[in-house]
C-alpha cells in the first residue's frame, strides 16, 4: 500500500478546488494590479521613453536620441547648481525638521496641560497648501512692506535682501521648509514614542539612568525606525518640491535658488522641453532612491 | 452525456455566434442611423457650441453666465458687452468659457491638444502663437475668405505669421510706457516729464526720497521691471532701449540676439539707474508679475514704466489730474518705442478640422477682431487700436490720453519679433541682467553666457 497512489472519484474535483484556492488571492489583487500598473508603472515606463526623446511640445516631430539629454545636463552648469541646492536644502531643512519635530514630540508626550492643543497647532503649518504658504512668507519678507522688512528697518535700521541675495533666498526657503514640516516630523516621533513601552522607562529609572541617559539609550535607538521614516518621507518631499520655491523665489534671482525639482517644471512645463524635463525626472528619482537606501544603510548602522 | 454535453457546447457556440452576429449587425444599424442623423442634422446647420480659453485675471466668465454685469471688473466690461452681444446675434453658436492664469495659458493649451481636447478658441499674448503654431496646434487662419487683413497694422500681422501662415488675429493691443505722478513731480519743482535717460536720472533723483526716516528710500524716482517672474516685460522694456539705440533683439530667422553692444547699454542703463545713480529700487529684480500699478498708485515710484492698461486703475486710484503719460525715455538723439503687447485670438487645429465648428469659430475671431471689440476694449481698460479703420473713431480723440495712446501706438509701437524658444529667451537674459546688476558677473561676461546658453538651445 506504501506508495501507491489511489485514484478515488473525488480527486479531479478536489485539484480543481486547490488550484481556484490558489489562485483566488491574484483575482482579488489583480484589479489593484491593473489600475496601479495604469497609473503608475506605464507612466514611469513612459517618462524614461520619453528622456530618451528630443520631445518638445513645441515641434511636431519627436526623435529617439538615447541617451543625449542626459550627456546635455552633465554638461549644463545650472544643473550642476540645482543638484548643490537641493543638497543644501535637504541637509537644512531635514535637519531642522526632525531635530525640531523630536523636542516638540518630546515635550508634548510628556502631560502637559492643554497638549492635545499644541499637537493640532504645531501640525497646521502642513496643512496648509504649499503655495498658500509660499505667498505668506513672501508677504512677509517683501521689501519695505512686508512685516518682517518693515520690522527690521524700524527697529535695527537694517535692510535685509530676502530675495536679492541668493543665500539669504536659499536659507529663507530652508526656513520656511522647516515650519512647515516640523508638525509632521513631530506627529511621526510623538507616534513612535507612544510606541515605547513604558515599563522601560520605569526598569531604567529603578536601575538609576538620568533623563539623559533615557533619552541616548532608551528612547533615541527606540526611535531609530521612526525617525527613518520621517527621514525618507521628508527627504522625498524636499527633493520633490517645487511650489512653495517658485511662488517664494521662483528660483530666482538669477535661477540660483532653484531646486532640481524646480529646473525640471521649468524644462517641462515653461520652456515646453517634455524630453529633456523627463530625463531630469529621471534623475529625480534616482536620486530619491539613492537617497532612501543610504538613510537604510546609515540608521541600520546607527 | 457525452452526446448532451457535445450538444450543449454546439448551442453554446451557435448562440454565441449569432448573439456577434446580431451584435455586428446592431451596430452597423446604428451607425448608419445615426450617420443618416448626423448628416440630417449637418444640413440643418445644428447649434454649435465653441469652447473659449480666457485668462483667469480678466475674471470675466461668472459675470456673463450669470448676465451680470457687476460680477465683471469695470476693465473688463469689454469682454462681457461683446459676449452678450455675441449671444444676441448669434443665438444658434453658443460659446463656453474656460479660464487659466495668464502665464498658464499656452501650457493649458498644449496639454489639452495633446490629449485631444484642446479648447475651441485661444485668447493669448501673441508671443505664444509662433511656438503654438510651430508645435501644430493651431489653424491657420488665412485657410478662411477674409479680405480685411490689410485694414490690421502690418508689424502686427507679422508678429501673427509663422512659415508664411497667419495663424492669429489681434483684439487689441497695449504697450509701456512712461507713467508720472504729476503730485509729487510738482512737490519736487519738476514741470515736464523726462524724455531722456539723464533726465530721468536728474529728476530720479529729486523724487527719490525717505520719506519714513528708516535709513533707506521709500519713494523711488524711476521704476521698472526687470524680474524674471513677470515673464516679457523686463525683455520688452530693454527692447525699447535697443530699439531706440538703432539695435535689434533677434535676427531673421528669428535667432535671439543677446550679446550685442546695444543690449549692453541697455543692461548697463538699468544697472546704473540701481546702482549708481540709485533712482531705482533693486527690488524690481524680484517684483510680482504686475506689481506695477501697486507701487505707482501707493506712491512708491513716482515714474516709471507700465502698461498702457493700467491708466484707468492709476486714474481711479490717484485721479486723472495726477496721472500723467509719456513717451517711453531715450538716450538723447534716440528714437522712442512703445514694446506693444499683442493680444490675440486663434483657432485649435482639432476646432480648425471639424466642419460642424470651423466656420462658426472663424466667425467669432473674426467678431473679436472687429472695430467695435477694439472700441469697446478702448472705452473700458484703454486697449489700444490694431486697424487703420478703427483710429478714425472719436473714442480715441475725446480722451486726450487715449488720443495719446493711440497715436503713440500708430507711430513708435512695435511688437517684439517672432523669437525662437522665446520663453528660454525671457528666463536667460532676465538672469543675466540679475546676475549683472547684482554684480555677480561683469554685463559683458553675463551677456555672453546667455548669448551661449542660448544658441546652444536653439540649434
Amino acid at each position: 500500500m506504501r506508495g501507491r497512489v489511489v485514484a478515488l472519484p473525488w480527486a479531479g474535483q478536489r485539484t480543481w478546488e486547490r488550484r481556484r484556492g490558489r489562485l483566488l488571492p491574484y483575482l482579488l489583487v489583480s484589479p489593484a494590479v491593473v489600475l496601479v500598473g495604469l497609473i503608475t508603472i506605464y507612466p514611469s515606463l513612459y517618462v524614461v521613453y520619453t528622456g530618451l526623446t528630443d520631445w518638445s511640445l513645441q515641434r511636431a516631430v519627436i526623435r529617439f536620441v538615447g541617451t543625449n539629454n542626459f550627456l546635455t545636463l552633465g554638461r549644463d552648469p545650472l544643473f550642476w547648481q540645482t543638484v548643490l541646492n537641493t543638497a543644501v536644502f535637504l541637509v537644512g531643512s531635514l535637519t531642522g525638521a526632525i531635530v525640531l519635530g523630536l523636542i516638540l514630540a518630546l515635550l508634548l508626550n510628556e502631560r502637559l496641560p492643554a497638549r492635545s492643543i499644541f499637537r493640532s497647532a504645531a501640525m497646521v503649518p502642513f496643512t496648509i497648501s504649499a503655495v498658500v504658504v509660499g505667498v505668506m512668507w513672501r508677504w512677509i519678507v517683501q521689501a519695505d512692506i512686508g512685516i518682517a522688512s518693515y520690522s527690521l528697518a524700524s527697529l535695527f535700521h537694517v535692510s535685509v535682501p530676502f530675495l536679492l541675495d541668493d543665500r539669504i533666498a536659499l536659507g529663507l526657503l530652508i526656513l520656511i521648509e522647516i515650519w512647515r514640516t516640523t508638525g509632521y516630523a513631530m506627529i511621526l516621533l510623538l507616534a513612535g514614542l507612544q510606541g515605547i513601552d513604558p515599563i522601560m522607562y520605569e526598569a531604567a529609572e529603578i536601575d538609576g539612568a538620568n533623563l539623559r541617559q533615557r533619552l541616548g539609550y532608551l528612547t533615541l535607538p527606540l526611535l531609530m525606525p521612526t525617525i527613518l521614516v520621517a527621514t525618507v518621507l521628508l527627504s522625498i518631499s524636499g527633493v520633490n518640491l517645487i511650489d512653495l520655491i517658485l511662488v517664494v523665489t521662483g528660483g530666482g534671482p538669477a535661477r540660483l535658488t532653484e531646486t532640481i525639482g524646480v529646473y525640471m517644471w521649468k524644462e517641462s512645463f515653461v520652456f515646453f522641453n517634455i524630453g529633456y524635463g523627463a530625463a531630469v525626472a529621471m534623475i529625480m528619482f534616482l536620486l530619491n532612491l539613492g537617497l532612501t537606501l543610504a538613510y537604510f544603510v546609515i540608521f541600520r548602522r546607527a | 452525456m457525452a452526446s448532451s454535453m457535445k450538444s450543449r457546447t454546439v448551442t453554446r457556440r451557435r448562440f454565441l455566434g449569432a448573439a456577434a452576429k446580431g451584435t455586428v449587425g446592431a451596430a452597423g444599424l446604428l451607425g448608419g442611423l445615426s450617420g443618416l442623423a448626423g448628416s440630417r442634422l449637418a444640413r440643418a446647420a445644428k447649434p454649435v457650441t465653441l469652447t473659449v480659453l480666457l485668462p483667469e485675471h480678466w475674471k470675466a466668465i461668472q459675470g456673463i453666465e450669470q448676465k451680470n454685469p457687476s460680477l465683471v471688473p469695470p476693465r473688463r466690461m469689454w469682454y462681457y458687452e461683446r459676449a452678450v452681444q455675441w449671444e444676441k446675434d448669434h443665438p444658434d453658436i453658443k460659446l463656453e468659457h474656460q479660464s487659466v492664469t495668464w502665464d498658464q495659458i499656452a501650457p493649458k493649451f498644449i496639454a489639452a491638444s495633446q490629449a485631444g481636447n484642446p479648447p475651441d478658441i485661444l485668447t493669448v499674448d501673441g508671443n505664444e502663437i509662433a511656438g503654438l503654431a510651430t508645435g501644430g496646434f493651431l489653424y491657420p487662419l488665412d485657410q478662411f475668405k477674409y479680405d480685411e487683413w490689410s485694414d490690421f497694422n502690418k508689424d502686427v500681422v507679422d508678429y501673427c505669421t509663422v512659415n508664411g501662415r497667419i495663424y492669429a488675429m489681434s483684439f487689441y493691443v497695449g504697450l509701456w510706457l512712461y507713467f508720472v505722478n504729476w503730485k509729487l513731480l510738482k512737490a519736487a519743482g519738476i514741470t515736464q516729464p523726462a524724455k531722456t535717460w539723464p533726465e530721468v536720472v536728474s529728476q530720479g533723483k529729486l523724487l527719490t526720497k525717505d520719506t519714513r526716516g528708516l535709513g533707506r528710500p521709500d519713494q523711488w524716482g524711476f521704476g521698472m521691471t526687470m524680474a524674471s517672474a513677470a515673464f516679457q516685460q523686463g525683455p520688452s522694456h530693454l527692447a525699447q532701449i535697443v530699439w531706440s539705440l538703432g539695435g535689434r533683439v533677434a535676427d531673421a530667422q528669428g535667432r535671439a540676439l543677446i550679446d550685442t553692444p546695444e543690449m549692453a547699454k541697455a543692461v548697463q542703463l538699468v544697472a546704473e539707474l540701481i546702482n549708481k545713480d540709485k533712482v531705482m529700487s533693486r527690488d524690481v529684480l524680484t517684483m510680482p508679475i504686475n506689481g506695477q500699478p501697486d507701487l505707482f498708485n501707493s506712491e512708491r515710484w513716482a515714474t516709471g514704466i507700465l502698461h498702457s492698461s493700467f491708466y484707468p486703475p492709476t486714474v481711479a486710484a490717484l485721479g486723472k489730474e495726477t496721472v500723467g503719460l509719456a513717451p517711453f525715455p531715450v538716450f538723447p538723439g534716440g528714437t522712442t518705442y512703445g514694446t506693444v503687447e499683442v493680444f490675440v485670438s486663434a483657432i485649435s487645429t482639432k476646432a480648425g478640422k471639424d466642419p460642424n465648428k470651423r466656420d462658426a469659430a472663424f466667425e467669432l475671431i473674426k467678431y473679436f477682431g472687429a472695430n467695435e471689440t477694439l472700441w469697446a476694449a478702448a472705452k473700458h481698460q484703454f486697449g489700444l487700436p490694431v486697424r487703420k479703420s478703427a483710429v478714425k473713431n472719436p473714442i480715441y480723440t475725446q480722451d486726450p490720453a487715449l488720443g495719446f495712446l493711440a497715436q503713440y501706438t500708430v507711430d513708435h509701437g512695435r511688437p517684439l519679433p517672432i523669437i525662437k524658444e522665446v520663453r528660454f529667451y525671457f528666463e536667460t537674459l532676465m538672469a543675466a541682467v540679475t546676475t549683472a546688476i547684482l554684480g555677480r558677473a561683469s554685463i559683458q561676461a553675463a551677456l555672453q553666457d546667455a548669448q551661449r546658453k542660448y544658441t546652444e538651445r536653439v540649434r
